[in-house]
């Protein structure tokens, strides 16, 4: 079925061989309604020309405020949402290519297997009237991918795998703690053997000593079965942690891609600098009273944002031509992309690193 | 419904003697106090129209009606985003120094206490477990809890392979573990400390540990004294 549909089309290319996923300026709009007829009077512009690539492999972070568009932006790619305008070119096992943003009703369901998402909070995402084992095996029983009895002994199989006891299946989500049950979701997640798994806010809902634990069984597992990760999160210190390559993103836009120490050591959009800087270190000795960067006002209303740059309003560095004209994304060199007017000349503060 | 200044004023008038003008008078003025961006106007609106960092300091203004003297403070920017939670620690402290008053600051952010806090108790199981100045809970931490809850948090000016998470997890507390609550999770857990429940132990002017690791020290310390 997947051969079908790329013959159907133009062959599609992707700028680099080792890319597994390439998101060409993605939109997502959502209309603003008002009255009985549902007159659309605006548009929620969620995100809004988003573009960044994940290699096979690796752990690209998603970080930003909230409301910034992450989580659209990662719902579209598992296109739990249709995207408005935009490519979302994804390589297939066999080397040939797909627009996922293209796909429709039900040439999706292949890549259903492929490309997963783990949710943020494990008590709503688990359905409470259904055993683990049915949580887990749903998704193979509506895609007919497995037997029943390949399904019990995958099912088993993965539940040791994510550190929980097989016999644990016939059991409901109620008798689980929250760590549990996220390595629960996690093994929903992978139950169809997939090649890119979203984790959205994966960790965010847990105490830090579980978060921990979390964080190494997804770092274990990655290993084991090959996955990518497009890792959304808004803590600074656990993307730092797990990614490979990080993608910062403000009102629906990405300001600044880069790979993870160089984008902590050396910032090249303000908006950056501003989030590293608000970041509190564990240590009393590097207490930043009085040096940390103050984003004066909000954050802007996705469905009217600022003229210009999205960012000049609370920018420390504007000039006239912030309020004017969008600043485009950049090749700074190096797998470093920034959209900044002035991204080479600032002189921008990052984390200090300890040895 | 009401709006931030019917539910900051409740206090005002409750608390003082004072007309309902100078009422609106004084939540405006700390509107004003908190950063509130046209807090004559502010007062009128209602909460859910606010962002989430406004709503925070107009709880920060509520809170501060009747100069008091301590503040209690619970987990006060965890739902915030990092940027609007820098300005929230910011304005604390400043408003600390100002009301001169103590904070109990209620976190499970070490980032956060590093950052605000002076003195630090660290909680485990309805016990306080060891208590010191921040420089001392973080630099030099004796309760294995401390020190594995030190371990196990990513640091983002650190690069690591991999960390090092406390093992199991916090136990219900209706099946409390007899002994020191945390010896089926501690890493350096001696058979006693299944069954005796350590009591504080003084290791410095400011640092009290509960563990049996530091009593047996002290008292195998008098024991050496006293011989």
């Amino acid at each position: 079925m997947t051969s079908q549909v790329t013959l159907s089309q133009a062959p599609l290319q992707m700028k680099a061989d080792d890319t597994l996923l390439e998101v060409n300026n993605l939109k997502k709009y959502f209309p603003i309604t008002q009255g009985i007829f549902s007159q659309v009077k605006g548009y929620t512009k969620a995100a809004d020309d988003v573009s960044f690539f994940i290699r096979q492999g690796e752990t690209v972070g998603l970080v930003g405020e909230s409301g910034c568009g992450k989580t659209t932006v990662g719902r579209c790619i598992v296109r739990a949402y249709m995207p408005t305008a935009g490519e979302m070119l994804y390589r297939l096992a066999d080397g040939s290519v797909v627009d996922l943003g293209k796909l429709q009703g039900k040439d999706i369901r292949p890549f259903r297997k492929d490309l997963r998402l783990i949710f943020q909070d494990p008590y709503s995402s688990l359905n409470p009237r259904m055993t683990v084992f049915e949580n887990i095996s749903e998704v193979l029983k509506v895609n007919k991918l497995a037997t029943p009895a390949e399904m019990r002994e995958r099912v088993e199989a993965l539940l040791e795998r994510v550190g929980l006891r097989s016999e644990y299946k016939q059991r409901y989500p109620h008798a689980f703690s929250g760590g549990e049950r996220q390595r629960i979701s996690i093994a929903r997640a992978l139950v169809t053997k997939p090649r890119l798994v979203v984790c959205d806010e994966a960790v965010s809902a847990l105490d830090v000593s579980i978060r921990a634990q979390i964080l190494n069984l997804l770092e274990e597992l990655q290993a084991d079965f090959n996955l990518t990760y497009l890792f959304i999160s808004h803590d600074l210190s656990v993307i730092r942690h797990i990614c490979n390559r990080i993608v910062v993103m403000y009102v629906g836009k990405v300001v600044e891609v880069a790979n993870g120490l160089e984008l902590y050591t050396n910032p090249c959009h303000p908006y950056t600098e501003a989030l590293m800087s608000a970041v509190p270190i564990p240590n009393p000795q590097a207490r930043k009273a009085g040096t940390r960067i103050h984003l004066e006002g909000e954050i802007p209303d996705p469905s009217n944002p600022p003229s210009g740059c999205y960012f000049h309003p609370r920018c420390r560095y504007a000039q006239d031509i912030c309020s004017s004209e969008a600043p485009p994304l950049r090749n700074l060199g190096e797998d470093h992309f920034a959209a900044c007017h002035f991204a080479e000349k600032l002189d921008l503060n990052g984390v200090r690193m300890v040895a | 419904m009401y709006t931030v200044g019917n539910q900051i004023m409740e206090n005002v008038v409750l608390h003082n003697r004072i007309s309902k003008k100078e009422a609106r008078d004084l939540t405006i003025d700390l509107l004003a106090k908190v950063g509130i961006p046209k807090p004559d106007r502010l007062i009128d609106e209602y909460p859910f129209r606010l962002s989430g960092g406004m709503r925070q300091r107009a709880m920060i203004a509520m809170a501060l009606v009747c100069n008091p003297n301590m503040l209690i403070a619970d987990e006060p920017t965890t739902a915030l985003d990092v940027t609007t939670q820098a300005n929230i620690l910011d304005l604390m402290v400043n408003l600390q120094e100002q009301y001169n008053m103590a904070m109990l600051f209620i976190t499970h952010d070490l980032g956060v206490v590093a950052e605000i806090a002076d003195d630090v108790a660290v909680m485990y199981l309805g016990k306080i477990v060891e208590t010191s100045d921040a420089n001392t809970v973080f630099n030099a931490p004796k309760h294995p809890y401390t020190q594995a809850l030190l371990r196990s948090i990513p640091k983002i000016s650190i690069r690591r392979e991999e960390l090092d998470p406390i093992q199991g997890m916090v136990p219900n507390p209706y099946r409390r573990p007899g002994g020191c609550p945390f010896h089926p999770r501690c890493v350096q857990s001696l058979p006693e400390c299944k069954t005796i429940t350590p009591t504080n132990t003084r290791l410095g002017d400011h640092h009290t540990v509960q563990c049996l690791l530091y009593e047996n020290l002290e008292s195998q310390k008098a024991a050496e004294y006293i011989s």
